[in-house]
């Protein structure tokens, strides 16, 4: 589920306008793409938080 | 201005540094304080050989050309990572459940232990890695000819040439040392993962300090610097969505199919949950390598003139601004990250090419019917992977030179990535789907490395270097639809995108249709459902049925792959768990299956599979097999699985009484045997003792025979001595009352002491001491030691039957004691009385001309129990082979 979500979220980007007067600047680009990196890598920190405890959890969960 | 000199002991420190901590963590690791080396943050800094000199200098002069496209190349793997649920998981589970040893093993084992698709995945990955491995040749040397030039001195085309010679000589040296110690891949090389984990952490923080120094240092701030960014030529979003997309993807794809990442993700991973940390500290660890590499292009582009290569802005840029210090640290970052990738790459390439070319090679080239000695297939492997080590270094040399160093650096690397990703529609095809067979992808391999060599390969060598001009303009003779950038015609795409559409889709299409068109072996079927349910096949399914193999001649062939020490204590553990003692298991097709997984720990599945195959034959899979692999079977899979565990466990219960009662009867018998020989024994000298004396006493007789009846009396006296002397002597040994005089000592002294005083002379048997390992210094009962050597040895005069009989006599460390092996050339004990030889009143022969009544051997194994030692028969050495097991130190210690 979460790379999906920032697979999508990485694409979006290519939607914004390339030309003329309101392309959007590399300076919010560069924001934006490690927002979303730090979006993710926190997800990801908490999902594995969340499934350590017992591994008896991760084969009852298998395939989610 | 910074002496050239100066950096070049600097590097050679660095260098000197990293091997000693790879040597001291061996040596941790052999010490077995080794926890920390199996943490999951080395896991996650090993798995950093992602970053390459291509990030830490090529992503920069990507950025300088094309913004912010450098970016894709870590969403990919950040991808791969953040759903590492799906894949990875499966991937380390696989590996470690089938013992995989490299992306060519895993993709062989898959689709039925084929050889033939070990060597096409193998020249693959050496094809595709080649080009890789020079792009690090060449980014040392650019960073060395920097200094040069900054030191006033231009250097000219051969000084780099020699540079990257030397690097690349300094590279084998260090795999060779590090990278061959443990033959069996499934250990982890300590050395190599701890010095790798230092390179990461080096190259990241050389990397976050020349960004700090520029954003704050020259930028003045991270304001100022978003500032200039929106100021610079790089300020406006201007990227290909083709482009973008098909970078990430493909980046994701190569980090699961690069050699060297499935080397450091799967194979040296240690514990499953290291992935837990991984998923998140890696892609914080790629986010925090790429956060300042827009800056230093775009302050880069500012500063430096115009025709400065964006490719060093790492370096050149505290150059520039005179912070030498600063550039010596970022040129070691960059150091360290081609080295580590060197290394790992070529550790992972070294042990397909090996596993998958050199041995099957040799063992069909007769290389299996020669002398049949313990080690000799692993002496075959050691040297084969040292010397792949050199040729793959000598390849990428080689294509460093062809490609003239010219290139870019991301462009390189981009060949080389979509090249190692033609293995993934087979990889994840196999381990998604069950129905893709072996020819399919044989088929899709082999059609995505044409189609990839010829779009995307072969033009990156370098115009005129291998293509000409015209070839990539006009096509091969002037056939326009097979133009190597525009096949079918389709033109204006990006060559990149290009190659990378039609190799996958080709690859792809050929992987499937060949697959549904082709019918699986059933070793395959077998394979693919272990590989796709890894999770809900838990207990392995079957793939030795008929076992008609000998445990000997199993253990002769497992010496020569693993070695005599390994092997045996394989074996013998299999041994302990069947509930038997001594060296040879019962050949279950249980302990089939774990040998042979153990055996592709070393060699690769295919090669394992085949050796075994030839000693059992007729083994193969069952129907039974096939249907428990069935979906609809799976949940009375499940229930037999249980059953069969109970029934396994009885049945070992069942084989162990078994074999007590048989040795209980078979002692009883011997004793009733021995009572009756005893007292016959007891009776012969008896009678002539009787008899003589009595002739001494009654008649008149002549001094000389008077004296020769005497001797008669005395000699069978001293008979009847010795023989109840060794009855004490046994019993007061098993009655525990038996005192211990500790003496100091030297092995091989007693040893020397043992030989003179068997009084076996040359001619009865001829002694040779193997090994100068027999300096042990020992602090125990010596006598009663000597005792034990000295009945093996003549025991070995004894009995060995041949002409010119031998005795081995050969001193081993083994697991932190020692070892004395004594080894004869003779016939050996048949299997059927190994069991017996140590019990009382046991002869194997019958023949009574030896005269001995059977204790010796149930003294030595008292007397070895009582010293805290043992003694042990060492089957399938080629003659009776006795070990016997010095006492332990600590027990000494204790003492």
């Amino acid at each position: 589920m979460l790379p999906i979500l920032g697979g999508i979220l990485w694409t979006i980007p290519l939607m914004w306008r390339q030309q003329g007067e309101e392309a959007v600047s590399n300076a919010t680009a560069l924001l934006y793409i490690f927002g979303v990196w730090v979006f993710v890598i926190f997800c990801t920190a908490l999902v594995s938080r969340l499934i350590e405890p017992g591994s008896d959890l991760i084969e009852k969960e298998g395939g989610s | 201005m910074l002496s050239f000199n100066l950096l070049v002991v600097v590097a050679l420190a660095y260098v000197l540094l990293l091997f000693l901590v790879a040597f001291m963590a061996e040596r941790r690791a052999a010490e077995g304080e080794d926890g920390w080396l199996r943490s999951p943050m080395i896991y996650t800094l090993s798995i950093s050989i992602y970053c390459t000199a291509w990030t830490f200098y090529g992503a920069v002069g990507y950025a300088a050309r094309s913004g912010f496209e450098f970016v894709t190349i870590y969403l990919g793997p950040t991808l791969v990572m953040v759903g590492w649920w799906w894949i990875l998981r499966r991937l380390v589970r696989i590996g470690k459940t089938q013992r995989i040893t490299s992306i060519a093993d895993l993709i062989s084992s898959r689709f039925g232990k084929s050889t033939q698709l070990g060597m096409i995945v193998t020249i693959m990955a050496v094809i595709a890695t080649t080009p890789y491995i020079a792009l690090q040749l060449q980014s040392v040397t650019l960073s060395f000819a920097v200094f040069a030039d900054s030191d006033g001195s231009s250097w000219s085309l051969g000084d780099l040439n020699a540079t990257a010679i030397w690097v690349a000589i300094g590279l084998a040296v260090f795999t060779i040392v590090f990278g061959t110690r443990n033959l069996d891949a499934n250990e982890r090389h300590h050395g190599i993962v701890i010095a790798v984990a230092v390179e990461a952490v080096v190259k990241l923080v050389a990397l976050l300090a020349v960004g700090i120094f520029v954003v704050w240092g020259l930028a003045g701030g991270p304001s100022e610097m978003l500032a200039q960014i929106e100021a610079s030529e790089l300020s406006t979003w201007n990227q290909d969505g083709g482009r973008w997309i098909t970078l990430i993807f493909l980046s994701a794809a190569a980090f699961l199919c690069l050699p060297r990442m499935f080397q450091v993700l799967v194979v040296e991973n240690a514990d499953e949950r290291h992935l837990h940390v991984a998923s998140w500290a890696f892609p914080l660890y790629l986010m925090a390598m790429s956060l300042f590499v827009l800056p230093i292009a775009v302050v880069g582009l500012d500063l430096l003139p115009e025709s400065a290569n964006p490719d060093l802005f790492v370096l050149t840029l505290p150059l520039s601004q005179g912070q030498n210090g600063l550039a010596i640290f970022s040129f070691l970052g960059g150091f360290s990250s081609a080295t580590s990738m060197v290394i790992v790459s070529t550790i992972a390439l070294a042990t397909m090419v090996s596993n998958h070319i050199v041995v099957p090679i040799w063992l069909s080239s007769g290389g299996n019917e020669g002398a049949m000695q313990s080690g000799d297939v692993r002496r075959v492997i050691v040297i084969s992977r040292r010397l792949s080590i050199a040729g793959i270094l000598a390849l990428g040399y080689l294509y460093y030179r062809l490609s003239g160093g010219g290139t870019a650096l991301a462009a390189i690397g981009l060949v080389s990535f979509s090249g190692a990703v033609q293995v993934l529609p087979v990889m994840l095809g196999g381990i998604f789907w069950r129905g893709a067979t072996r020819v399919g992808a044989a088929l899709g391999l082999v059609t995505g490395l044409i189609v990839w060599g010829w779009t995307l390969f072969l033009p990156s060598i370098g115009e005129n270097a291998v293509l000409s001009a015209a070839v990539l303009l006009e096509g091969p003779c002037g056939i326009a639809w097979l133009r190597p950038q525009a096949l079918f015609g389709i033109e204006g795409l990006d060559p990149l995108i290009h190659g990378i559409f039609w190799s996958m889709l080709f690859n792809s299409a050929m992987f499937f249709l060949c697959s549904v068109m082709s019918f699986p072996l059933p070793l395959e079927r077998l394979q693919g459902a272990q590989f796709v349910d890894v999770f809900a096949h838990s207990a392995q399914s079957r793939t030795w049925t008929r076992g008609t193999a000998d445990a000997e001649d199993l253990l002769i062939m497992s010496q020569r792959i693993l070695g005599s020490t390994q092997a045996q204590s394989v074996f013998q553990a299999a041994a302990m768990d069947q509930g038997k003692e001594g060296y040879l298991p019962d050949v279950t097709p249980d302990f089939v299956e774990r040998l042979e997984r153990e055996l592709s720990g070393s060699v690769g599945a295919a090669t394992a599979h085949a050796m075994i195959g030839q000693l059992t034959q007729g083994s193969n899979v069952s129907v039974e097999d096939l249907i428990a692999v069935a979906d609809e079977a799976a949940q009375i899979l499940e229930y037999s699985n249980q059953l069969e565990a109970k029934s396994a466990e009885q049945e070992r219960t069942a084989r162990a009484l078994r074999e007590a009662n048989a040795k209980l009867t078979e002692v009883s018998e011997q004793k009733d045997a021995f009572l009756s020989q005893i007292s016959h024994e007891l009776r012969t000298p008896m009678t002539s003792i009787r008899s003589f004396s009595e002739i001494l006493r009654e008649t008149e007789i002549g001094p000389k025979d008077r004296s020769k009846y005497a001797g008669i009396i005395h000699n069978e006296a001293i008979r009847l001595t010795r023989l109840l002397d060794d009855l004490l002597d046994l019993s007061v040994l098993e009655n525990g009352q038996v005192e211990l005089h500790q003496q100091s000592g030297s092995l091989s002294e007693l040893i020397e002491r043992a030989i003179d005083a068997s009084g076996v002379s040359k001619k009865e048997l001829r002694i040779i001491r193997v090994n100068a390992e027999e300096d042990v210094p020992l602090h125990t009962d010596l006598d009663r030691l000597a005792q034990v050597f000295i009945n093996l040895i003549t025991n070995a005069a004894k009995y060995c039957d041949v002409e010119e009989p031998e005795l081995r006599i050969s001193v081993q460390a083994i697991g932190g004691g020692h070892v004395v092996d004594f080894v004869d050339n003779g016939a050996g004990i048949p299997r059927s009385k190994q069991a017996m030889i140590f019990e009382k009143f046991t002869r194997v022969s019958d023949q009574s001309t030896a005269g001995g009544a059977g204790l010796g051997l149930a003294i030595c194994r008292e007397v070895m129990s009582r010293l805290g030692g043992g003694i042990t028969y060492l089957p399938g050495q080629g003659g009776a082979a006795f070990r016997v097991t010095l006492p332990a130190p600590q027990a000494l210690a204790a003492q």
